[in-house]
This record gives structure tokens, C-alpha cells and sequence, in this order.
């Protein structure tokens, strides 16, 4: 059953709207604030928006926008939802945990133990099985509060910021069971990381400061964003401006060298540029150089970039011999195509 | 633990804890050890010490029984009434328990408002021994009120909110979830609310009574005593000041600001 979610809540300053088809995936990219955890609740009903609708398939679990509003308990909408938090029950065993849905919906003890224990046996869980939830280490506690919500067949899995919290390793192991459990699952799942959406999902949702900013199909969105905001989450620099052959031209005069041969002559092109493609040269003699004016440097990890007004480079620390003010000479990757804007 | 105390505070604490233990001390100095076997064992002791156990566990089983609905219902009831229903559901904690005892006359003795209709449904109350359990029942239940509700007040609900979305009834989560949740505060409402009910006096005495095996209950059996032979009230004193000692330091732990459960953000 496809997925059709509007969620208002102003005092958030959340007016989102999301669809997931039957089955798929899809990715809620936003920075920490930007109102997905909300999004994810008001779907499970954890938390009563403003206004807005959430429909599943033909049935409607709530709809606070009509004149009569309704509302399904979250009891009875059959959507699982996986949180930042500590979300298994401390008091049970992890066994437990897994079999509480199911125990809720009126199987016996024993046959929902059984079949949660191969649910935790699939996940590679089996050893802990019998073990108290609150023993668990973040990353094995998110693997079972996800299995949890599997074992429970639920409508749609929500998975807000399943990797948040959990070390690089046991991410890993976490990303391999979604994307081996959920490929049936109607999901959402919410992720400041645009590599979560290219592994785990079909379509994506750049949500900022509340509202959907972009929504496509990952390429489209994280390859050839439209807005600034998608582009930035990306981990790309959007330039705008018109289409002319061989380069886009901004507004300012700027030449950016891509392949915009597709594009009339002066139609509004845009050309996603990664910094880490880009580097700086010494002179502006190179064909793919374009000049600027550095206009911040900030440290990323084992990189520093150099953001320029129009483009940006990821620069080695050690190379680095540029200030703020300077003019500079980045230096584009080969095969940028413009595309239309 | 919030770190060291300032060192004025010290000589207060010391006054304190003096205020309290010096005259249990000098009741016990009190004790005249060599007739002690011989006053605790006579067939009055035993019978007051174990109608006392006996009412006192079965207040507190009402107690837990009751309580626990009724500190739920304080904590998740939405209402501007809710400040003047709980100071009235604690009232039992400032009254004098002569008064206490008073009005549960009022509601259920023998011309009671609830009373004289159970009269005539054949049920007397009054100076019985289900009048004990019911006054100690009524000076013990804030305890359990108090600690449930105010464990309940300090959860963020994460759990409960998730185990719906996993389809689990009200009554399933209660039991596997909250009711664990707040295993701590339902000891310390219960040890409280036993020794409150162990040493229940003046509610007991006015309403219930003082009627040998039937209401007279260790307190109301060392003041009776007292009259007569102080030695043996003495010695009872002590027994009931071990036994309400002994089961607070076997299960009451402060209720300390622990973490209740995991919400996250």
C-alpha cells in the first residue's frame, strides 16, 4: 500500500508532504532540526500534528484538515516505528522485545517466541536472544528495536536516523539489514547522510527547515539537484545561470566549463559541482579553470574547503595557502554535464 | 549524589538524626533484657504482634491494589481540579488520626453515611477486625498514591508511546512495561505504607476499637500496657521498632532521580 503523508505542526514550523509507493524506499534527507523525527511520528501517531493527512493505500489513519477530524490509534495503524532512542522495553529480554508485537496481535507465547527467534537468528541475533534488553550495546539495541518492528509486520517501517549514535562498525552491519530486510517494506527512513539514501533508497525527500525542499528519485535529487539546499545536502555546489555550449554562465559573468550542448543557447542550465573533484590551480591559462574570490575555509575532517562565491575545492591541509579575500583558480573535473534548470 | 556537603550542614545533620534516635535509644536503654522473653511471649503480646502483621499486610495489599489505579489516574488526569482532588486524596497524611478515625465512624460506622446502609445489608464494619485494615488502609494509601504518581510524572512515556505502535494493548503494556518501570517507587509506596499501617494508633482506636485478638493491635496494646506495666509496654515498643526498622532496611531505597526510560533527542 503506497504511502501519501501531509504533517503540519507550526509551532515546529513543520508543512511537509511525502509519498512512498508500495513496497520502496524512501529517504527524508535533512540536517539535525529540520523536523523529520517529527514527520516520522505524526505518521506512527506517536505525536498529534497541528493538522495535516496521512493516507495508506485506500484507508485514511488520520486526517486533522477535514471538517469531522479523524484519527487512528496508533495502535491500530500497523505503522512501526524505529527511534534515536533507547526503544527496547528494559525490563524484558531482547526474545521478548522481538515477540511483544506479535504477542500483541494475539499469537500464543510460544509460537511467537519461535518466530522471533528466527527473526533475531536472520539478523545474526541469535546469541543474544535470551539476554536483558538493557545489556545490549547501542548498535545491537537498534539492530533488535529494528528487527522488533519487522517481526511485527507492520504497513510501513519508519527509521528515524537509524545510524545515529551507533559506531561506523555496527552502522555497517545496521545498513546491511535494512537494506536486506526492508526491500519489500513500505519505508521512511530520515538521514542527514546522502550515502544512506543512495544505498537504502529509491526515492528522496530533502527536507529543510520543515518543508520539502526537493523530491525524486535519488539520482535526480542527489546527481542533479535544483535547489541550493538539495545540492548542499548532496555534498555538491549548485551553480546556476544559462546554458552556452560548452559552459553555464552565471549571472555574474562567471564560466563554469560543462557539457551544456543539450541545452538551447541561454536556457537557465545548472551544473552540480563536487569540491572533492575540484582543485586549485595556479594560473587561469587551463581550459576547466574558473576564477573566484575564496569567501570562507572551513575544516572538514581530513580535508579543508576552500568555498569560493560561485564553486569550491577539498584541499589536502597541508596544501592549503589561501586566506579568506584571496582571489584563486579552481580547477573543474572533466565530464561535467549542465543540465536544465 | 549532588557532591560534598558545605561543612555547616554537618552539626545540623548530627541534630537531626539525634531529634529521631535518641529516644529510640532510650527506649531500648529502657529495656529490662531479663524479663523481656518472658513479656513478649505472654498469649496478649503474641496476639497484638500478630494481629498487627497480619492487618498491616493486608492494608498493604490494598493499599498497592488501590493505590497504584489511583496515583495512575492522578498522573495522566487532565484537569484544573487535579491540585484539590490529590490534597484531599493526602489529607490522611496531615490529619490528626483521631480525626481520621472520626470520620471513618462518620462514613462507615454503625449510623455512618455508607455505614448504616451496609447495616442493613447485614455488614457491620465498626470495631471489627476488617475496621483495622480499612483505618490503616485509609492513613497508608497517600504513601502509595504519592510515590506512584510522582514516578509515573517523571517518565517521558517513550516505551508505552512505541508499544502501541507495536499494537499492545493498555493492559499488556502496564504489566510489561510501566509496571517495571516503576518496580522502585511501588517498593518504597509499599515499605511506606507498612510501616505507616504497623503503626497505626489513633484511627484504629476510634474507630475500630481495642477488643483483645480482634482490634487491639500492638500500639494499642504497649499504651494499654503502659497503665498497667511499663515494662512490658516497653518491651513490646521495642519489638514494634525492630520489626518497622528491620523492613525499611531491607527494602526501601530513596527514590533517587535514576533514569527512567530512554527518549531520546
Amino acid at each position: 500500500m503506497s504511502l501519501e503523508a501531509r504533517v503540519t505542526m507550526g509551532s515546529r514550523g513543520v508543512d511537509a508532504r511525502l509519498g512512498v509507493e508500495d513496497g520502496s524506499t524512501l529517504a527524508v534527507l535533512g540536517p539535525n532540526g529540520s523536523g523529520k523525527s517529527t514527520v516520522l511520528a505524526a505518521i506512527a501517531g506517536t505525536v498529534r500534528p497541528a493538522g495535516g493527512s496521512v493516507r495508506l493505500g485506500a484507508e485514511v489513519l488520520h486526517d486533522l484538515d477535514a471538517r469531522r477530524a479523524t484519527w487512528t490509534h496508533p495502535r491500530r495503524r500497523r505503522v512501526a516505528l524505529v527511534t534515536q532512542g533507547d526503544d527496547l522495553f528494559p525490563a524484558l529480554t531482547v526474545l521478548d522485545n522481538v515477540a511483544f508485537g506479535l504477542r500483541s496481535r494475539g499469537w500464543g507465547k510460544a509460537d511467537a517466541r519461535a518466530q522471533s527467534r528466527s527473526w533475531l537468528a536472520r539478523a545474526g541475533l541469535a546469541d543474544v536472544a535470551d539476554r536483558p534488553a538493557r545489556e545490549l550495546s547501542g548498535g545491537q539495541a537498534r539492530r533488535v528495536a529494528i528487527v522488533r518492528a519487522l517481526a511485527s509486520r507492520p504497513r510501513v517501517l519508519l527509521l528515524d536516523e537509524p545510524f545515529a549514535g551507533v559506531d561506523v562498525e555496527a552502522a555497517a552491519e545496521l545498513r546491511a539489514l535494512i537494506a536486506r530486510e526492508t526491500r519489500d517494506v513500505t519505508t521512511v527512513l530520515t538521514t542527514h547522510d546522502p550515502l544512506d539514501a543512495r544505498l537504502l533508497a529509491d526515492r528522496v525527500s530533502v527536507l529543510d527547515a520543515g518543508t520539502v525542499a526537493e523530491s525524486g528519485s535519488v539520482d535526480a535529487v542527489l546527481s542533479t539537484p535544483r535547489t541550493p539546499f538539495a545540492a548542499a545536502m548532496a555534498g555538491r555546489v549548485l551553480v546556476r545561470g544559462a546554458a552556452d555550449g560548452d559552459a553555464v554562465v552565471t549571472h555574474e559573468g562567471a564560466r563554469i566549463p560543462a557539457d551544456a550542448s543539450a541545452l538551447a543557447h541561454g536556457a537557465p542550465a545548472a551544473v552540480a559541482v563536487t569540491p572533492i573533484g575540484v582543485t586549485l590551480g595556479a594560473s587561469p591559462g587551463d581550459p576547466r579553470s574558473v576564477t573566484d574570490v575564496v569567501v570562507g575555509i572551513e575544516g572538514r575532517g581530513d580535508a579543508v574547503r576552500v568555498r569560493g562565491a560561485v564553486l569550491a575545492a577539498d584541499v589536502d591541509v597541508a596544501a592549503l595557502d589561501v586566506t579568506v579575500g584571496d582571489t584563486v583558480v579552481f580547477i573543474v573535473p572533466e565530464g561535467l554535464t549542465a543540465y536544465s534548470a | 549524589m549532588t557532591g560534598t556537603m558545605p561543612r555547616w550542614m554537618g552539626p545540623l545533620a548530627m541534630i537531626a538524626a539525634a531529634v529521631v534516635v535518641l529516644p529510640i535509644a532510650a527506649t531500648v536503654a529502657r529495656l529490662d533484657w531479663s524479663r523481656a522473653p518472658e513479656l513478649l511471649t505472654t498469649p496478649a503480646a503474641i496476639g497484638a504482634l500478630t494481629l498487627s502483621l497480619a492487618t498491616a499486610a493486608m492494608s498493604t495489599g490494598l493499599c498497592l491494589l488501590l493505590g497504584l489505579p489511583l496515583g495512575y489516574a492522578l498522573a495522566t488526569w487532565r484537569s484544573r481540579l487535579k491540585p484539590a482532588v490529590r490534597a484531599l486524596i493526602l489529607a490522611p497524611l496531615v490529619l490528626p488520626p483521631v480525626v481520621g478515625g472520626l470520620a471513618l465512624l462518620y462514613a462507615f460506622g454503625r449510623r455512618g453515611l455508607v455505614g448504616e446502609a451496609l447495616e442493613d445489608a447485614g455488614i457491620s464494619l465498626a470495631f471489627t477486625t476488617a475496621a483495622v485494615v480499612l483505618a490503616q488502609t485509609f492513613v497508608a494509601m497517600p504513601f502509595m498514591v504519592l510515590a506512584t504518581e510522582s514516578a509515573l510524572g517523571a517518565r517521558a512515556g517513550h516505551h508505552e508511546a512505541l508499544a502501541g505502535t507495536l499494537g499492545g494493548s493498555r493492559t499488556r503494556t502496564l504489566w510489561q512495561i510501566t509496571v517495571p518501570a516503576l518496580r522502585p517507587a511501588l517498593i518504597t509506596g509499599t515499605v511506606l505504607a507498612f510501616a505507616r499501617a504497623l503503626g497505626e494508633f489513633g484511627a484504629t482506636l476510634t474507630f475500630a476499637g481495642s477488643m483483645p485478638g480482634v482490634t487491639r493491635t500492638l500500639p494499642l496494646e504497649i499504651y494499654l500496657q503502659r497503665e498497667t506495666d511499663a515494662d512490658a509496654a516497653v518491651a513490646l515498643a521495642v519489638l514494634l521498632v525492630a520489626v518497622a526498622v528491620t523492613v525499611v532496611a531491607l527494602a526501601y531505597r530513596p527514590l533517587a532521580a535514576r533514569p527512567t526510560d530512554g527518549a531520546g533527542r
